[in-house]
């Protein structure tokens, strides 16, 4: 009965599906190949599409900052707006409006406010000409929520140091009624640090070769007010903190492929199969773009605290950023040899396993001795990726990457010539990529999730 | 300590307006015209859903609605203090609330438009320090 009523609703909703622009298969598929659509009258529509959904928002954004204002003081100000672009299953684009089941977001937009507008509200409300600019870190845009829910720490962190660093949040937690044992969530947050600082610490010894390398891993915990910590929400288990470990590039570290771990071997061949992405780095320095300034992968920790991509949402649990070091060439020829594949954390289930029988990738059970690890809740496997598809993925990253930046430009070009005021300006564009269990790469649909996301840092 | 929620309650600044604002998309159309914004969404079944919305009604609805929660919000914060010595730096307000509608009793449709706006405090000038 359920499904009749919502297959006759869904029918008289779906009847125009067909006139919406639609992004080439290729972009949204698990496939190699090369579409370059770029004259087709199918991208001149998207092309078209694209930039009226951006206008509508920049519209909007503009009109939120010049709303009239009747304070006469004021202490705080709208710093950046954050808002979307959504690509369903067939490739349609549009606005994120309305789902049964939960949705993944394509494409992420920050508006930041412009020196100019920052400029004139000082002049309004603190009446001053001497007017100071605000150094506003992209990493921080990134991050979005404030740094009083992050807990930093190292490999060289040690326990009392620690303790001092996770003090003023145990204590917040306490005193807003989150945790009522103190003691034993202190203790167990610590054992969890640690646990981080066990996998990652031979991060650190990493060689030098690759421009692009791993700073820092993001990851979540969930605790609830008895005190217990774990890395994935569970039943009553639903406040959230964020630990970030940071790693030490030591100077003299120049280990042998035979001296690495396979973590640092994985973390290592992305680094190399970054570079594909180069052309997004560097060149256009004279000229405004969107620069692609970091990167960040969706990472989970096998039952035997190997690392791999995670794709499974259980096994997700934090993210690794990469950025490229300024000035460093891309010197192939110190690129040291590694293996072909690299790991990605998925369901173990009879669909995957086909998937991968008929594309002949290796696979494994995740399996563990230890009960406590996420690895025996959800049945997973290791799949062995090819990083050849990978570098193929990312050359076809890099096509959606130049055109979800040209619009805005073009665009903004536009306002300027027309001398039209600007409050906020396009600052950063998110994109956000599906990866393959065969290492191929897509946009990520409403149905996919995005475990690469790109982020393209406007230059002027 | 004073709790954040007690003195600024986002979700009652933000839901009647915001709903109001959602309810014209619940009504929006299945057949476009020119400039019509598209709004996308999946099924239960995993189909695709595409409906339009003006794009003049879309960006007049939204502005005000969210040009109203952001004039409430940076006067909330503006009078805003911790107890003790903390100190309040930015405030990150998403709007990814997701209504239900209820359009019959087997079938509801979640509405869900994701922006997020992000205050700070308006950094005092160089002279003024």
């Amino acid at each position: 009965m359920k499904i009749k009523i919502y297959t006759l609703l869904m029918s008289f909703l779906i009847s125009s599906a067909a006139s919406a622009a639609k992004l080439p298969q290729a972009w949204i598929t698990d496939t190699l190949e090369d579409p370059s659509f770029d004259k087709s009258t199918e991208m001149i529509e998207l092309e078209k599409e694209y930039d009226n959904i951006l206008d509508a928002k920049s519209q909007l954004v503009e009109k939120i900052a010049t709303k009239k204002q009747e304070r006469k003081n004021r202490k705080w100000y709208l710093q950046s707006i954050k808002s979307e672009i959504e690509i369903e299953s067939v490739g349609t684009i549009g606005i994120g409006a309305f789902a049964s089941v939960k949705i993944a977001t394509a494409v992420e937009f920050i508006w930041n406010r412009t020196k100019e507008s920052m400029r004139k509200l000082q002049q309004k409300y603190y009446g001053a000409s001497d007017v100071s600019t605000v150094d506003k870190s992209v990493e921080k845009e990134i991050n979005g929520s404030s740094d009083q829910d992050t807990i930093r720490f190292n490999s060289a962190t040690s326990t009392p140091d620690l303790e001092k660093e996770i003090a003023p949040f145990v204590e917040a937690s306490f005193k807003l009624g989150k945790i009522k044992d103190k003691k034993l969530f202190k203790t167990n947050l610590i054992a969890k640090i640690n646990d981080y600082q066990k996998v990652l610490s031979d991060l650190d010894g990493m060689p030098k070769y690759t421009p692009w390398w791993v700073y820092k891993f993001q990851f979540d915990l969930y605790f609830d007010a008895s005190g217990k910590v774990l890395p994935f929400m569970s039943v009553g288990v639903g406040v959230g903190l964020k630990l970030e470990w940071y790693r030490i590039r030591k100077k003299n570290s120049d280990k042998s492929v035979k001296e690495m771990s396979d973590n640092s071997k994985f973390i290592m061949a992305m680094a190399q199969d970054f570079e594909t992405l180069d052309k997004l780095t560097l060149g256009k320095k004279k000229k405004a773009h969107y620069g692609l300034q970091y990167l960040k992968v969706g990472i989970g920790i096998g039952a035997k605290g190997q690392l791999g991509v995670a794709k499974l949402k259980g096994h997700l649990i934090g993210s690794a950023f990469f950025r490229r070091a300024k000035n460093h060439p891309n010197n192939k020829i110190r690129r040291v040899k590694l293996n072909n594949t690299f790991p990605i954390i998925d369901a173990y289930n009879s669909e995957n396993l086909a998937y991968a029988k008929e594309n002949s990738i290796e696979v494994e059970p995740n399996v563990s001795s230890d009960k406590s690890r996420i690895g025996d809740r959800i049945k997973s496997g290791i799949f062995k990726a090819s990083r050849a598809n990978f570098r193929k993925g990312l050359k076809k990253a890099i096509k959606m990457a130049n055109f979800w930046s040209r619009v805005p430009l073009r665009r903004q070009a536009k306002r300027i010539a027309r001398g039209k005021e600007q409050h906020f300006d396009l600052k950063i564009i998110e994109l956000e990529l599906e990866v393959y269990l065969r290492g191929t790469v897509g946009v990520a649909t409403l149905e996919g999730i995005g475990v690469l996301e790109l982020f393209l840092v406007k230059q002027s | 300590m004073k709790k954040i929620g007690e003195i600024m309650n986002f979700k009652r600044l933000g839901v009647i307006p915001l709903v109001l604002g959602l309810l014209f998309i619940a009504s929006c159309k299945d057949k476009r015209s020119a400039d019509d914004l598209p709004f996308v969404g999946m099924g239960e079944e995993g189909e695709s859903i595409v409906r339009y919305v003006p794009k003049g009604r879309y960006i007049k609805r939204f502005s005000s609605v969210m040009g109203d929660i952001s004039e409430k919000s940076t006067e909330k914060l503006d009078k805003f203090e911790f107890a003790e010595s903390w100190i309040l730096k930015r405030v990150s307000l998403g709007l990814q609330l997701v209504f239900e509608v209820g359009l019959t009793d087997f079938f509801k449709w979640e509405i869900e438009p994701s922006f997020e706006l992000r205050f700070e405090e308006l950094p005092k000038p160089t002279a003024a320090l």
